[in-house]
């Protein structure tokens, strides 16, 4: 009985192992996946924390939806033990690049979310998810054959469910990046997205190249 | 929490109403829409408090129109019930052992802080507190319900005086 | 016997299905944006939900609260639910056998929409929505509000796109 119990432990224990490995940051639903034959839009951005140690929850998404329908995608950012590949790392902060292969159309960039779960011993584990009250619109209209990139998107918290994203623009690092999970992307071009209908929850530049102040009056 | 809880299912089981009451105070005209936000509730009681709230202020007859969360255009106003203190832990369990007959006294605290913005400005602030002792007992009635409105009533007063809001 | 029940079975869980008296409305894609509108919704705690629900039609380019500045185009809705529970005898009944028993719980929600402009009503919507479902241990009554709320914003949505009463939106 030992003896025939030992491949299978040993394949239970590589395949534990191999579960060890990473997850991937970029996730699109069925319906929206492209097929092998037929034409790709690529969306590219990279999502993290700007501080490890201030960082509330260790699972991170930007959310997108088709225009008008309930199927979505997400970039995710996973900093626990089975986590996504740490692409970038600064002296505070990680994150992770990702390439969303989509059908080409009409999409929205509508929300975020921060989630995670927490184990203490009087209530148990407690699954703890932070989005937008109220949700925004950054239209994003892909065409077939191209790739785009959205930007860096690094989180900053002041307290636990005081949460918004600085963004950047490293097209240069991430398109290297990226083209080493996906070998055949075509050459990155910037969206030029307004963020600020998205205030208070990105914190972008102004196109004249004036800072923000961020997070100047606090909401719900 | 567990104190929050425990309290709630003694006093609920008692039968001494933790429902809000009614303002005492009632509107002659109606403010134009407005929103009226509180923060998000953090569990199921916290929600039917707030539904108990918004009730009590649409029977003053105060608001045309009541719609939610912040907006850059327009009235809003802030209603926070957080802050103040109701029985411990041992008050709770005492009363609970003696079936609510033996008064256990307990001091109590509750406030409201209600900001009133416009055009996502704060115009004004307003503060609110109440307090008192008060014992676990199923035959002297619940004064913290009656704060809660007792301080609701002040609020509304006090819009009414300052004419910030204007009326439809 | 086994066919039997297995039919019976069948028939039961079919029978679960959410239904809705208001017909699921298609919206073209590919159209251009309608300009943002400002709502005003007479419903504190639920408000946020009904604004996301326009937003996720993708009809209108941006849906924000309060009533917006001179020119803009406002929406006030407001809104009677009515929830109808089965009586209290069949409830017990219901919990006794740990919910194993379907209870018939249904939602009539009918909302007004009032399009403005400038304080000028513009167009009045109208809709009735009642969603039914039996509802059981396995197959609750979670999604029902909101199924009952979407159907009703995506026909809102798709009738104001067919009467061209809101511009479409001028490009930045």
């Amino acid at each position: 009985m030992f003896c025939r119990c030992r491949p299978l432990a040993l394949f239970l224990i590589a395949a534990a192992l191999v579960g060890c490995g990473t997850q991937s940051a970029s996730l699109v639903s069925q319906p929206l996946q492209p097929g092998p034959q037929e034409p790709v839009a690529y969306l590219v951005g990279s999502i993290g924390p700007q501080s490890l140690a201030a960082s509330p929850a260790p699972n991170q998404r930007l959310l997108f939806r088709k225009r008008g329908s309930a199927f979505g995608a997400a970039g995710v950012w996973l900093g626990i033990a089975r986590g996504t590949p740490q692409d970038v790392q600064d002296k505070d902060g990680a994150a992770s690049v990702f390439v969303l292969p989509l059908k080409p159309g009409d999409y929205e960039f509508y929300d975020f979310q921060f989630f995670s779960s927490s184990y203490s011993p009087t209530l148990g584990t407690t699954y703890t998810s932070l989005q937008a009250r109220e949700k925004f619109n950054l239209p994003l209209r892909l065409q077939a054959g191209k790739a785009y990139y959205l930007g860096e998107f690094r989180s900053l918290c002041l307290g636990a469910s005081l949460c918004a994203f600085r963004w950047r623009d490293q097209l240069g690092r991430d398109e290297s990046i990226a083209r080493q999970s996906v070998p055949g992307l075509p050459s990155l071009q910037l969206l030029p997205l307004d963020y600020r209908s998205a205030a208070p929850y990105i914190i972008a530049p102004l196109p004249g190249g004036a800072g923000q102040n961020p997070l100047q009056e606090k909401r719900p | 929490m567990i104190r929050i809880s425990l309290l709630t299912g003694v006093l609920l089981l008692s039968g001494c109403g933790t429902a809000l009451k009614p303002l005492d105070y009632k509107a002659e005209r109606a403010y134009v829409p407005m929103s009226v936000t509180m923060p998000p509730p953090a569990s199921r009681f916290d929600q039917q408090k707030q539904r108990e709230v918004i009730q009590v202020l649409r029977d003053t007859g105060a608001f045309s129109f009541i719609d939610g969360g912040y907006s850059k255009t327009g009235y809003s106003l802030l209603v926070d019930q957080r802050g103040g203190k109701g029985a411990g832990v041992l008050p709770a369990v005492l009363g609970a052992l003696t079936l609510l007959t033996v008064p256990i006294p307990y001091t109590y605290e509750r406030q409201l802080h209600g900001a009133l913005y416009k055009d996502g400005e704060l115009l004004k602030s307003y503060a609110y507190k109440r307090g008192g002792w008060t014992a676990t007992t199923w035959y002297i009635p619940m004064t913290e319900p009656r704060s809660e409105s007792d301080m609701l009533g002040e609020l509304m007063r006090d819009l009414d005086h300052d004419r910030l809001i204007p009326y439809q | 016997m086994n066919r039997l029940m297995t039919l019976s079975a069948l028939a039961l869980l079919a029978g679960c299905a959410t239904t809705n008296t208001l017909p699921e409305r298609e919206l073209p894609d590919g159209k251009a944006y309608l300009t943002p509108i400002h709502v005003m919704v007479d419903d504190p705690l639920n408000a946020a939900q009904m604004r996301n629900q326009l937003r996720e039609t993708g009809v209108f380019r941006s849906v924000e609260a309060g009533m917006g500045k001179p020119g803009d185009y406002s929406v006030l809705i407001r809104s009677n639910v009515q929830r109808d529970m089965p009586p209290f005898p069949l409830l017990l009944l219901s919990a006794a056998t740990l919910f194993l028993m379907p209870l018939s719980v249904s939602i009539d929600t009918t909302t007004e929409f009032s399009l403005q402009q400038d304080g000028k009503a513009l167009k009045q919507y109208r809709y009735r929505n009642v969603t039914h479902k039996y509802s059981w241990l396995l197959d609750g009554m979670g999604g029902m509000q909101e199924q009952n709320g979407s159907r009703i914003a995506r026909a809102f949505a798709q009738d104001v796109q067919r009467d061209g009463v809101l511009p479409e939106e001028t490009a930045q």
